[in-house]
């Protein structure tokens, strides 16, 4: 297992540099900030219609409280279109292989299928972490400047709980339905079909329920300490960040098993 | 050693690439001769364990290749350097090795490295190690190509039409790297160029139509001419006859034409020592039955 996980982890350094010197890890790095500020600019407008259908409960709770309701209501649709288009992007991952004439030679050695499926997802995956990394401080920032001062610690759980996996899931996923084609340009196409699976999913998850629940309905989702201030995201809890990745796992593995598949059934032709 | 017995592989769309091939190579090196669209490709790729067979058996080192641990086991103890060379033009030639030994499963860094140094060295790349791939000319891919099927220090070198595209100066460089490794592991060497086979292989065996139509030394292909090649000097036309021009030679009184045949007495013909090239094409004019 030591050796499937070294293997493992020496595809995803690679995948890794690949992906940066091809250019592709850095477009996705100025892509998720750029496109994540436009967005923003264009749901900040809502703020004020929202603010005034919210006087009730916004009388009541300091601005703290409604800012960052509102950071929470933009940032999760401003992150969804940006999660469907990671899987064009990166279909290209696998099949690139083929292309380059890779694919006799890879298999050529005594690497498990599995192992290379792993790393290449793996590696897509330190890509997208570091460009979600970026993301972080370019979109808070753009938030202060047009909301106010919100509680940069549940924001914070918000992205740790909800934006990175969505990430990762739709990367990943992304990787890995696109595996079994011949062409970039079968990838991308069959990647298109992949972007409704994404969206529902991420729109059932049951965490993003919660925390548009908690932008919709503050008063139940936060704790507060004894000076009003916020602490947590109290909807945030066990079972629900269990079920969340349980369904994050089950889709990743039907994805795996569909790319496992489809190679093997390609290989089993020949 | 690779037993091959009654193997026959046939493609999806009903192309037969290889008919009851049966064949024994022992340690050493093995030259794999024949024109395009033979089965020798066809061969190696079932022999790297990337295509399945439709009937018979291949055995490496003891491993079946027709169940998934045997071409597991045996895809460990193969180095494999294809047609169709790929590489990621992106890496430098010390990344890619580096990335296919750990492919290979050369999990420790620092045995990967001094194995890197070592092929680097061997294959004169040292010097362009750290230039990205995709500057690098065609014999130098080949190169780094052979290097990288040598990582792991496999058993069984299965080379796949490596001089292809290879000037002069790096196909004799080439070929004298892969005599050397063959004094350390078994190298199939596939090619359509008989010169490569002449100067590097002592077991060699000649395919055609998906067959094997003659296994046997060097010398015994150079005797199946023997006797049926001459000189003729001519002044203008081609010989005719049945001969086949194997060469021709622009001289100060005519053209000399290297002739395969018997020239009957309308031609003043010499006749000359066969070569490599001269047995092989007699072979592959006049082999009619299948031998093993």
């Amino acid at each position: 297992m030591d050796r499937y996980w070294r293997q493992m982890w020496g595809i995803a350094r690679y995948e890794l540099r690949m992906q940066w010197r091809r250019g592709m890890l850095r477009m996705v790095m100025f892509i998720l900030p750029l496109a994540s500020v436009l967005v923003i600019f264009l749901l900040a407008g809502m703020q004020a219609q929202l603010s005034a259908s919210q006087t009730q409960w916004s009388a009541a709770y300091p601005a703290e409280f409604r800012l960052t309701a509102m950071a929470i209501f933009i940032l999760l649709p401003a992150a969804a279109p940006i999660f469907a288009a990671l899987p064009l992007l990166l279909a290209e991952t696998i099949p690139l292989d083929g292309k380059l004439n890779m694919r006799d030679t890879l298999d050529s050695t005594p690497l498990p299928l599995w192992v290379y499926l792993a790393g290449k997802v793996l590696g897509v995956w330190l890509g997208v972490l570091i460009a979600l990394v970026i993301c972080i401080p370019v979109v808070g920032a753009v938030f202060y400047w047009k909301l106010g001062a919100f509680n940069v610690w549940v924001w914070l759980q918000v992205w740790g709980a909800v934006v990175v996996p969505s990430g990762l899931l739709s990367s990943g996923m992304g990787v890995l339905f696109a595996a079994a084609q011949p062409t970039r340009r079968r990838a991308i196409l069959v990647n298109f079909l992949l972007i409704p699976v994404f969206v529902y999913l991420y729109s059932v998850s049951p965490l993003l329920q919660v925390t548009v629940l908690a932008s919709l309905a503050p008063e139940q989702a936060f704790d507060l300490d004894a000076n009003g201030k916020i602490t947590a995201l109290r909807l945030m809890s066990g079972d629900v960040m269990a079920l969340s990745a349980g369904l994050m796992v089950a889709a990743l593995a039907v994805a795996g098993l569909l790319a496992w598949g489809g190679i093997r059934w390609k290989a089993g032709r020949a | 050693m690779i037993e091959i017995h009654n193997l026959s592989k046939t493609y999806a769309g009903g192309v037969q690439a290889l008919t009851g091939i049966d064949l024994k190579i022992e340690s050493g090196m093995f030259g794999l001769v024949g024109p395009n669209g033979a089965g020798k490709t066809s061969l190696m790729r079932i022999l790297a364990g990337l295509l399945r067979v439709s009937s018979g058996s291949v055995s490496v080192f003891g491993q079946d290749m027709g169940t998934a641990a045997g071409k597991q086991t045996a895809k460990a103890l193969l180095g494999y350097l294809p047609q169709e060379l790929g590489f990621y033009p992106t890496l430098s030639a010390r990344e890619f090795l580096d990335y296919m030994a750990i492919l290979k499963g050369v999990t420790d860094k620092r045995l990967r490295q001094t194995q890197i140094e070592q092929l680097l060295e061997e294959v004169r790349l040292t010097d362009v190690a750290d230039r990205r791939l995709k500057t690098f000319s065609g014999g130098m891919k080949r190169r780094v190509g052979i290097a990288q099927a040598l990582l792991g220090n496999p058993k069984l070198l299965i080379v796949d039409e490596p001089t292809v595209g290879l000037d002069p100066e790096e196909r004799v460089r080439f070929r004298n790297l892969l005599s050397g490794m063959a004094k350390r592991c078994t190298v199939i060497l596939s090619t359509h160029i008989v010169e490569d086979i002449s100067h590097s292989c002592n077991d060699l065996a000649v395919m055609s139509k998906g067959r094997v139509i003659f296994r046997g030394a060097p010398a015994e292909l150079v005797q199946q001419a023997r006797g049926n090649v001459f000189t003729v000097l001519l002044r203008d036309e081609p010989p005719d006859g049945g001969l086949s021009v194997v060469s021709t030679l622009q001289m100060t009184d005519g053209v000399q034409y290297r002739v395969l045949g018997k020239p009957d007495g309308r031609y003043e013909a010499k006749p000359i020592e066969p070569s490599l090239e001269d047995g092989y094409i007699w072979l592959m004019q006049h082999a009619a039955q299948p031998t093993s």
